[in-house]
């Protein structure tokens, strides 16, 4: 299996095309001074709001989803005490059950670090440049986001 | 693809007037449109100059709830 980018912080930020590996993940940015490994699984549901999905398509603006993913690191970095961030979002299509985004965030505390990683999740929701094509039995749509969350940080 | 020459200061606003007049079927997507230039968020009032990257876009959807 192969191990993620780690950057000079020892960060990672990627796009993949396969499976994310959180175990891997976590392992990789955990350290000796860390007391908590949190890890988030974004998940394909199979359904919306009742209506079967058959399967996902994720598409980005690669170069500025990754810039952005690299800017909620660094805003984790600074308004809470974490030691290492990991985000990985995937594109391509996804089955029901697969990890679409995986974020692992590691600090001294349990607290922090699930603060800062709902904080994570949520910003990359609203910044990240990547789309969602949902496919259904009788048709398939362009998930769009909220508008009214503002997408600055 | 759109042509646009001034001499003046040109901003976002000037493209998106251009490409709507060019392509009225964008007009469908309505005021629900994110700008960026550079691959940061910007408004219709940004300035673009040459070589800049204009990006535009629904809102986001990623992630998973």
């Amino acid at each position: 299996m192969r191990s993620y980018q780690q950057m000079e912080t020892g960060d990672v930020y990627e796009i993949v095309r396969d499976a994310i590996h959180l175990d891997l993940l976590a392992k990789q940015l955990t350290q000796p001074q860390d007391g908590a490994t949190l890890i988030f699984a974004g998940v394909v549901r199979n359904n919306t709001q009742g209506r079967r999905t058959l399967y996902l398509e994720y598409e980005g603006y690669e170069p500025m989803a990754l810039r952005k993913m690299r800017e909620i690191g660094e805003t984790l970095k600074q308004r809470w005490a974490v030691n290492q961030v990991g985000i990985v979002h995937r594109l391509g299509r996804l089955e029901i059950g697969e990890t679409s985004v995986g974020i692992v965030v590691t600090s001294a505390h349990r607290r922090t670090a699930f603060e800062a990683c709902h904080f994570a999740i949520d910003t990359v929701k609203k910044i990240v440049p990547i789309w969602k094509k949902e496919f259904f039995e009788d048709g398939e749509i362009w998930v769009e986001g909220d508008f009214s969350q503002s997408p600055i940080l | 693809m759109v042509e646009l020459y001034r001499n003046e200061m040109l901003t976002v606003r000037d493209v998106w007037d251009t490409l709507r007049a060019q392509f009225p079927q964008v007009e469908g997507f309505g005021k629900s449109l994110l700008f960026c230039v550079n691959q940061e968020f910007a408004d219709l009032d940004t300035r673009i100059k040459e070589g800049d990257e204009l990006a535009i876009f629904p809102p986001v959807s990623g992630g998973e709830d």
